[in-house]
């Protein structure tokens, strides 16, 4: 990249304007260039009096309790590393990789604690009898909020900050105690309604979200590593 | 503009990196509003732009440290770092998947927009001088990029124009501002 790309792309970076492969190519660069970190830093300055016009919106008061009960929390500790180099690798470890995430989803009550107020993320306003869970990487946002009817059977999968890595497909499986991962579908439909297998109650059921080939797993067994789990709770 | 019951300073966040709750508490009251603003005009969602929030504040609270004054004030500093979190939130949520239950966003009419006085409200004398220098199309994408968060692809959405001319806009339009700014 000349000097020039360089200066030009920084200035978009603080812009704003960069996107996916090529925002995310840009962030690798930025990693191991203090140069081009400095570029970006002095574009940021340049541009920082456009914020004034922006007017501020006094956020609504639980918005403090739920930062404090943030930071009082330790931190989410069901990490699945990701992106991870998919392959062999990752098959020969993905048994392990669902038992730890098992394991690991234990400690999403912290992340849900940190996620109150998640209910008003899914529309309509929630049905009585209904559970939820904020499935993440370990962030402190959830990627995916997924909100099951025990009475329909349906569960609905709201993305937030998901990412599905290109030329694959991100595929959820519920996961019930000694039993082997039953996939529930691909995400790859925004709009698609998935459904509980029968007979599986959803109280404390675990769901995971694994990367897989285009279209979902060719053995309906998972195949990639899993990228994100939650424990679906009651809704309250 | 801010309603700071005390001055917010270098010193608030060198307190807050030191786990001093109640300092932590008046940098909260007195930049929630602003990066609040912020977040919400990107996301467009107040309940994406409360957790783009909570995620910055818990950030701020373990990183406090990481600042340093050269960084600019600390109400830059943190609006820097709430536009980058709500660009990021936007940016995958609308590439991966868009829900198909939007939420209404009737409150967003209480919202002052200013997008048309574009440069008018610019505080700083050297930014609205050589904004001034740009043709006006390369203002528009440049003020609508940081203010709304829209990338390529929406200015060029927006302006009815292939994304390449967009770019060629940006491009410009950057480059006539940092010559602009840096020539004085």
């Amino acid at each position: 990249m000349s000097e020039d790309e360089r200066e030009i792309r920084a200035g978009e970076y603080a812009l704003g304007t960069l996107r996916g492969a090529e925002r995310a190519a840009f962030e690798r660069l930025l990693a191991g260039d203090p140069a081009l970190r400095e570029k970006v830093r002095l574009w940021a300055e340049r541009l920082a009096p456009l914020g004034a016009g922006i007017a501020p919106v006094v956020p609504p008061p639980e918005l403090w309790s739920r930062v404090e009960a943030a930071i009082a929390a330790p931190p989410a500790s069901a990490v699945l590393p990701f992106p991870d180099r998919m392959g062999l690798e990752a098959l020969r470890r993905s048994r392990a990789r669902w038992r730890a995430g098992a394991i690991g989803a234990g400690s999403l009550a912290a992340a849900l604690a940190l996620a109150f107020g998640l209910e008003r993320f899914l529309a309509p306003p929630a049905a009585q009898g209904t559970f939820i869970a904020a499935v993440n990487r370990g962030g402190d946002l959830p990627a995916l909020l997924i909100r099951v009817d025990p009475r329909s059977g349906t569960v609905q999968v709201r993305p937030v900050a998901a990412e599905t890595p290109q030329g694959h497909s991100l595929e959820l499986w519920s996961v019930a105690a000694g039993a082997a991962p039953r996939s529930l579908g691909t995400l790859d439909d925004p709009a698609a309604r998935h459904s509980l297998p029968q007979g599986v109650s959803p109280d404390g059921l675990t769901l995971a979200v694994s990367v897989e080939p285009k279209g979902g797993s060719p053995t309906g067994a998972p195949t990639g590593p899993v990228v994100y789990s939650g424990r679906l709770v009651r809704e309250p | 503009m801010l309603s700071a019951a005390r001055p917010l300073d270098a010193s608030t966040l060198a307190a807050v990196a030191r786990g001093d709750r109640a300092a932590f508490r008046a940098l909260y009251d007195a930049t929630a509003p602003k990066l609040f603003g912020i977040a919400l005009r990107i996301v467009q969602d107040r309940a994406l732009a409360e957790e783009v929030l909570q995620d910055v504040y818990l950030r701020v609270w373990r990183n406090a440290a990481s600042y340093a004054p050269e960084a600019g004030e600390p109400l830059a500093w943190l609006s820097t770092i709430a536009r980058y979190r709500a660009i990021d939130v936007k940016r995958q949520r609308r590439e991966v998947l868009v829900g198909p239950n939007e939420d209404g966003q009737d409150w967003l009419d209480g919202v002052p927009d200013e997008r048309n006085a574009e440069a008018a409200f610019v505080e700083s004398d050297g930014l609205r001088r050589c904004l001034g220098r740009l043709e006006d199309t390369q203002r528009a994408c440049v003020v609508l990029a940081y203010q709304d968060g829209l990338s390529r692809e929406e200015l060029a959405e927006r302006f009815g124009r292939p994304v390449n001319t967009i770019k060629t806009w940006l491009h410009r339009g950057l480059n006539t501002l940092r010559a602009c700014l840096d020539e004085t």
